[in-house]
């Protein structure tokens, strides 16, 4: 159990390598923890924790306008946390960042509080135009890593790409 | 102190090439009449200083100024502890916030109603924040760093009322400018071309 763990983590993790990311920025979920503390460990990437949302875009958005690849982890709550800067910078300014969100409250979720989580972050991304697509497993992360940064690099929008619950499961358990 | 005599110090301080990233406001205008094609002008409280971190942290070791007024920074608290925990990566970032404790824009209502000790704030984050009350304070701080790990907090009085805003260009056109900008001082292009298919 503990090796598939390490691998679709590791699978992850390589996928961004080969997409020459070097920083991951954002604000630990616990759908997304294994893959925050497998980063966090590692040298290749830089991680940078946040305290909230909104200062991982911001800095995400200066790292990017710098020329280097970086990742904002969170998360799709944090794009309710973050709708001010989000929209600031990406409709006033044209600052854009690509992001990997979990889908708290997608089809699966067996949890009450997290229900609301997935439509109104859905209704979010689209309201602020972020280009959005669901990554079912880290075989098929680096393929969206691809295409993410090929649609950042246009420089016309955001882009999300959403870990659904098989994907962030496959994370936790293996 | 005014916000043009601060500005007016740190243009005759800083070295040429710096990347600077703006509060709206009087400071914008002040700032865009010294460094009109080096600055990033955002309109958006609380987003200074992380948009300057992640941009010192992407042109290292090229220098980048955070120029951020009281009511943004307060906004944007939130990212003192990730600016403590890597401060000492960045060298090249040097963090000014004009405080004249006011929304200025909004009326010039108080932006708090309590003092605020400052380097406390910055200890308790492990920054080095220091409070600037007069200009030789606020130039022999610039010239002791030389722009390295500076952060400190400027007092400013300005007996004027802000007026209109005096620039034309939007928040679109000013990350234009100042991409442009990046390109020349780093050697590299931002802005990739369309392919063909």
């Amino acid at each position: 159990m503990t090796k598939q763990r390490q691998t679709e983590c590791e699978s992850a993790y390589n996928a961004l390598v080969a997409n020459r990311i070097t920083a991951f920025i954002g604000m630990p979920d616990s759908l997304l923890a294994p893959l925050f503390t497998y980063i966090s460990g590692k040298p290749d990437i830089e991680y940078i924790p946040t305290t909230h949302e909104a200062v991982a875009i911001g800095i995400a958005a200066g790292m990017t306008l710098a020329g280097r690849k970086c990742l904002v982890a969170m998360e799709n709550s944090g794009v309710r946390a973050a709708f001010e800067t989000l929209t600031r910078l990406s409709i006033s300014h044209h600052l854009f960042v690509c992001m990997l969100l979990s889908d708290r409250g997608g089809f699966g979720e067996r949890n009450w509080w997290g229900v609301p989580h997935s439509f109104t972050s859905k209704a979010v991304l689209e309201l602020l135009r972020i280009v959005n697509h669901p990554v079912e497993n880290a075989a098929d992360f680096n393929g969206a890593l691809v295409s993410a940064y090929a649609t950042l690099a246009a420089g016309q929008c955001s882009v999300a790409l959403v870990a659904t619950h098989i994907f962030t499961e496959r994370l936790a358990q293996g | 102190m005014t916000t043009r005599d601060a500005v007016n110090i740190l243009a005759s301080t800083l070295p040429e090439g710096v990347s600077l990233v703006s509060s709206p406001g009087r400071t914008a205008d002040e700032v865009a009449n010294k460094f009109p094609n080096q600055t990033l002008f955002i309109d958006s409280m609380g987003d200074v200083v992380p948009i300057a971190m992640g941009l010192a942290l992407g042109l290292s070791p090229l220098p980048v100024v955070a120029l951020d007024t009281d009511g943004s920074h307060l906004f944007g608290l939130s990212v003192l502890a990730t600016l403590g925990a890597h401060w000492k990566k960045l060298s090249n970032l040097t963090v000014i916030v004009f405080d004249d404790h006011l929304y200025e824009g909004a009326g010039a209502l108080p932006s708090r109603l309590c003092s605020i000790d400052w380097s406390m704030l910055g200890r308790a984050f492990e920054l080095p924040i220091s409070a600037i009350g007069n200009p030789d304070q606020f130039q022999s701080v610039l010239a002791k760093h030389n722009m390295s790990g500076t952060y400190c907090i400027v007092g400013v009085n300005n007996p004027t009322p802000v007026g209109s805003c005096s620039r034309t260009i939007d928040g679109i056109e000013s990350r234009y400018n100042f991409v442009r900008h990046i390109e020349r001082i780093t050697g590299h292009t931002i802005l990739q071309p369309c392919i063909k298919g």
